[in-house]
């Protein structure tokens, strides 16, 4: 055998990075003439268990279901899905335009609270270091979060990718206060034992999940307005409009 | 008992070949040999140098820092061959790629990187990253700073508890060497009102030791056992003659480091937080942008800990020990099935 070419190990590292970055973070793999759905969701489940979920209630199609922003928006860019669903907020933010928006309870919006171990004022809120999901890139997160907090001036951030880790932020002194859907309040009371202030902003209010359709709509639409209320529960929906 | 005795011994021998494999903690050089591609450089575009490896484990932390990275600077990666390489090698990289910052993957290359930085008037900043103990080692290098790599125990005890299982009290067993490394996580768990029933090995100690300090352990009435990675306490004959037998009959659930040790098949580790090496790839980009906004200086900075973790579940040990069968899609990798899905 003996050691390989330069050109043996430049072809199989090659590969090896096209295998990586073909479908970055999605466990799917999608053919040219299937229906292609994209999904970037905040939920408490597991990126994988909610694309098999959604394999099953859309049989035929490819679904990939994205944990990080960043993974998501490559691949809106590379290969443009038939369908992406994502907070609206996040579809806008790289160009694409929710044309069913998801509501919960009647209400298109989520709200997110301001968690902190001291408690926080509201005119404060700009000298803080804001921990926050990364729900749009970090170029585009520091304005996001200002509209959020009604601030006049983008605060410090730190991002993260799961709502979970929102919390060692706090442990570890990483940031002031976080945000985090309401949703995901419960959850994350499951986990700690530090008494964490709760601070209500009117402006802290995110437009829930929505459809974008990049591609083709007619193939989609339908097999997505009925999905099942298991799956609509984990985008944080309960219907479509 | 003979048949018992067989058994633990078989385990004992795959649970030793997984824990060599698995107990490095931050990648070694033991996996296939990649060749790192760079992008084109591109004029009046600052540069991060990465210094790693040829370690395929390394190409997906790699990419993300790129992803992360690639609208403002050239990621520049150069593998380092610890057997070969010298300061010299180093030297010739950072005065090719002239860098903002570099970013030193693992432990052999941080050290080749020291020895350069240590001769150096000015060298850039440096991040140490995927490195074992980057808060020993982060000191020893001037102009660094780090993200620690071993995921900080108090993530994992919230994480079992967010499974449904109540985790106040844990035990651990260390040896001396680790007790400064055990303290650091008894501080961070007392921000959870987690206390820690410790049990000091001395440095020669003897598996009659570690049998009388398991037993103890039970009789404390702890939540949990956190086993710290450490190979001086499983060795092959300690995890045959002590930790799969007493395990078994004292129904300790015990938090590894490890994915190796989190099994289906013994009574081991029921849950572990693993480092999850893109998640520490994001925070890197994070802290090179903060460098940036800092003038390209450690000043002020120190090793942060890591903000994510991928976590394992054993199926069923969590059965066993209370947790909710629900709870198991909030986890990344689930070991084996639950007993009624089988």
């Amino acid at each position: 055998m003996g050691h390989p070419t330069r050109r043996q190990a430049l072809l199989a590292a090659m590969g090896l990075l096209a295998a990586l970055t073909d479908v970055p973070g999605g466990t799917g793999t999608a053919q040219a003439a299937e229906t292609k759905v994209y999904v970037f969701a905040v939920t408490s489940i597991r990126p994988h268990v909610l694309q098999k979920m959604l394999e099953t209630a859309l049989p035929g199609m490819s679904v990939t279901v994205f944990g990080r922003v960043g993974d998501f928006s490559r691949a809106l860019e590379e290969s443009p899905p038939d369908a992406a669903l994502a907070a609206t907020p996040v579809l806008a933010a790289f160009g694409q335009k929710a044309e069913i928006q998801g509501l919960k309870g009647g209400s298109p919006q989520e709200e997110y609270l301001v968690l902190s171990e001291s408690e926080v004022k509201a005119d404060k809120l700009a000298e803080l270091t804001i921990g926050c999901l990364d729900l749009m890139g970090r170029k585009a997160l520091p304005a996001f979060v200002q509209g959020l907090l009604g601030i006049s001036r983008e605060p410090a951030i730190q991002r993260v990718t799961k709502t979970e880790d929102l919390l060692q932020l706090l442990q570890f002194k990483r940031a002031n206060a976080v945000l985090i859907p309401e949703g995901f309040l419960a959850d994350l009371q499951t986990r700690t034992k530090m008494e964490l202030k709760l601070l209500r902003l009117p402006s802290a209010k995110v437009l829930r999940v929505g459809i974008a359709f990049p591609g083709n709509r007619q193939g989609v639409e339908s097999a997505l307005r009925a999905l099942p209320g298991a799956v609509l529960e984990q985008l944080g929906v309960d219907h479509w409009r | 008992m003979a048949l018992t005795r067989s058994i633990h011994t078989r385990l004992a021998l795959g649970l030793a070949l997984a824990l060599l494999a698995g107990c490095a903690s931050a990648p070694s050089t033991h996996t296939p040999a990649v060749s790192f591609r760079n992008p084109q450089v591109r004029a009046d575009v600052p540069a991060i140098t990465v210094l790693a490896p040829a370690d395929a484990q390394l190409v997906p932390v790699v990419q993300q820092l790129r992803n992360e990275l690639e609208e403002d600077y050239d990621v520049l990666v150069s593998a380092l061959d610890p057997e070969r390489d010298t300061v010299d090698t180093v030297a010739q990289i950072v005065a090719h790629d002239r860098p903002k910052a570099v970013v030193l993957l693992n432990n052999s290359t941080a050290r080749i990187y020291r020895k350069w930085a240590r001769g150096t008037a000015s060298p850039p900043v440096s991040i140490i990253l995927m490195a074992s103990f980057a808060e020993e080692l982060q000191p020893t290098i001037p102009n660094s700073v780090g993200i620690a790599y071993e995921v900080p125990a108090v993530t994992s005890f919230v994480g079992l508890r967010a499974l449904g299982k109540a985790v106040n009290r844990v035990g651990v067993i260390y040896r001396k060497a680790l007790a400064h490394y055990v303290g650091a996580q008894e501080g961070l768990a007392k921000v959870e009102s987690i206390s820690f029933v410790a049990e000091e090995l001395p440095e020669q100690f003897e598996a009659r030791d570690l049998k009388a300090a398991l037993v103890r352990m039970k009789r404390a009435g702890v939540d949990a056992l956190w086993l710290p990675n450490d190979n001086g306490l499983l060795t092959r004959l300690l995890v045959a003659k002590v930790w799969l037998p007493y395990l078994e009959r004292l129904q300790l659930p015990v938090i590894v480091g490890v994915p190796s040790l989190v099994r289906a098949d013994y009574a081991f580790g029921v849950y572990g937080a693993i480092p999850d090496p893109e998640a520490l790839a994001i925070q890197a980009a994070d802290l090179i942008i903060d460098l940036s906004q800092n003038g390209w200086s450690s000043e002020g900075q120190s090793v942060r800990l890591p903000l994510s973790a991928k976590t394992y579940v054993s199926a069923p040990l969590s059965r066993r020990f209370g947790v909710l069968g629900q709870r198991l899609q909030n986890v990344d990798v689930v070991v084996g099935q639950l007993p009624e899905e089988k």
